[in-house]
């Protein structure tokens, strides 16, 4: 129900006015099945260029992207993708925008709608449009329609990055139970570090300029995870420490 | 409670309070009565019509009371009243079907292939730049003036009445269709790419629907202006429609007969116009556009 994913001497270079520039450098990266790997840097680190690789949207890139040991060739029903934001079709409701990616008989395709509605806890909206729905909501319909076709991956792309601080906590834990339900390959990528750690059993750290590496930082707790575990907090500060916003020194090293 | 358990009652609070019935009683204004809310939409239905109907009072009293001329301006009334004798003798109905006739089959011809060729220009680079250079040349090129042309070529029948009216409608058409596709938000297409639609797909569940708010622009347009060269190509070498009877109360002198022709003009345009309102507001129910203050 879940596949492996591989970077093997990934990089990518983008054009520019000024030449090219390199985004991320060769890196290598796996991705065990049914694992929860974050990806966490700040802006320009190529974090999202990655997933966009992964997803098949984005095929200019040098050495190899592997799903299940198989080259990636173009985007696929078997790997799900949430965006930053939401993307639902505004002339389609709640229901038709999961539906989307759903080729199956119109008996199975309502089961299986059905089925995410209740996932999402969203079953009272179903004939509502995107207008009607709030951001939470929007993007939870969103994480819904990538998981329809029920993909081996799934690709979140900063999904709750535009969301109020308390929304995106909520949407965490709904995550997590989404997770564990579905039992696919989560990739997520964040700037976000706490958001890292509470959900992820490794976390990717990744530097700018060109994009590349830094860490793994492994997060081995079960789930449900709880946000007042000191065992998270210990990691949080690992994480915090490593981009010099913990511990003495920092305002110095801020200048 | 479980972390779990405090998600899903979380995720169910935050539902709560947006359930979309709420919402919309909340747009709405609370619940009023019957009357209450007849008061309060009162002014939305009548406003719109207090201008004309001033505007109609005062000068069926100027005319009645001979303050303006009543041969050059009759008075409503006597318009009305021309109108209704047109009706009778069923000449009204004649000319109307025959200006509808044209005013449709124009449309169609012309707002089909502008939905079709400013399509093809929206969805591919190729066509654009082989058509899209052609087409807005030839779009300054005024379209009235054709009409010594199209006589000249195709005599005085339908045919160069239907080409005129197709002709003036199709350019709003092709350039808003056009607009339209460009105006889809690439983001939305990339999710059709995610799910791996084919062209035709894109087109139908993607491109259009985000088209169709813009794509309506160009068919209201379209048709206003398709009304107006109908006007123009009756009023040269017609035997049956609205300006050919305007027309006719030209030559004999007849101001009621020239206004009761511009009446129906505007009633059936209107008529016409509002009917096309009500698809756009069906088709276009999902929208989330400013709709003004």
């Amino acid at each position: 129900m879940s596949q492996s994913i591989e970077l093997d001497g990934f990089s990518r270079t983008f054009d520019s006015a000024t030449g090219p520039v390199q985004a991320v450098a060769p890196t290598d990266l796996r991705v065990e099945p049914g694992s929860f790997v974050a990806l966490v840097g700040p802006s320009g680190c190529g974090k999202s260029t990655i997933l966009r690789a992964i997803a098949g949207l984005d095929r200019e890139y040098e050495g190899n992207v592997l799903v299940e040991g198989r080259p990636v060739n173009g985007p696929s029903v078997t790997r799900g993708i949430a965006f930053q934001e939401h993307r639902l079709f505004p002339w389609l409701t709640v229901e038709e925008n999961i539906a989307l990616g759903l080729q199956t008989t119109k008996l199975e395709r309502k089961r299986r709608v059905k089925d995410l509605l209740d996932l999402v806890g969203l079953t009272r909206f179903a004939s509502s449009y995107p207008r009607e729905l709030s951001g939470g909501m929007a993007q939870r319909t969103a994480i819904a329609r990538a998981l329809a076709p029920s993909p081996e991956v799934l690709l979140l792309d900063e999904p709750f990055g535009a969301l109020d601080a308390f929304t995106r906590l909520q949407l965490q834990d709904a995550l997590q139970e989404i997770w564990q339900r579905e039992r696919v390959t989560a990739l997520l990528v964040t700037h976000d570090i706490e958001e890292a750690v509470t959900l992820a059993q490794r976390v990717v750290v990744l530097r700018a300029r060109p994009g590349t590496i830094s860490d793994v930082i492994d997060v081995d707790l079960s789930y449900p995870r709880d946000r007042s575990d000191p065992r998270l907090d210990a990691r949080r500060r690992q994480l915090l420490a490593h981009f010099g916003l913990v511990g003495p020194g920092r305002q110095a090293a801020n200048g | 409670m479980s972390v779990q358990e405090q998600a899903k009652s979380a995720l169910f609070a935050e539902s709560d309070h947006l359930d979309p019935r709420v919402r919309r009683a909340a747009r709405s204004g609370a619940r009023r009565s019957f009357v209450g809310r007849l008061w309060r939409r009162a002014p939305r239905a009548f406003l719109p019509y207090l201008l004309p109907v001033v505007i109609l009072a005062s000068w069926q009293v100027a005319s009645r009371t001979g303050f303006a001329d009543p041969v050059m301006l009759p008075a409503p009334t006597t318009v009305l009243h021309t109108l209704w004798g047109s009706a009778r003798d069923g000449e009204l109905w004649d000319d109307t079907r025959a200006s509808l006739f044209r005013w449709v089959v124009g449309f169609i011809v012309g707002g089909l292939s502008g939905i079709v060729l400013g399509a093809a220009v929206g969805l591919y680079r190729i066509a654009e730049l082989l058509l899209d250079t052609s087409v807005q040349m030839f779009r300054t090129v005024p379209h009235l003036g054709l009409i010594p042309l199209l006589i000249l070529w195709m005599g005085l029948g339908e045919s160069p009445k239907i080409v005129l009216v197709a002709l003036a409608c199709f350019f709003p058409v092709y350039i808003n269709t056009f607009a339209g596709i460009r105006n889809v938000d690439r983001k939305l297409i990339e999710v059709g790419n995610v799910f791996n639609y084919g062209p035709a797909k894109m087109l139908l569940r993607v491109v259009l629907p985000g088209a169709l708010p813009q794509i309506f622009t160009g068919i209201r347009y379209g048709l206003g202006v398709a009304w107006l060269a109908l006007v123009i190509s009756e009023l040269i070498g017609a035997d049956a429609g609205l300006g050919y009877m305007i027309q006719m109360g030209q030559s004999v002198s007849r101001v009621d007969i020239v206004m009761a022709g511009l009446l129906v003009f505007a009633v059936v345009g209107k008529l016409v116009d509002a009917l096309v309102k009500v698809a756009e507001r069906r088709l276009l129910r999902w929208r989330d556009a400013y709709v003004g203050v």
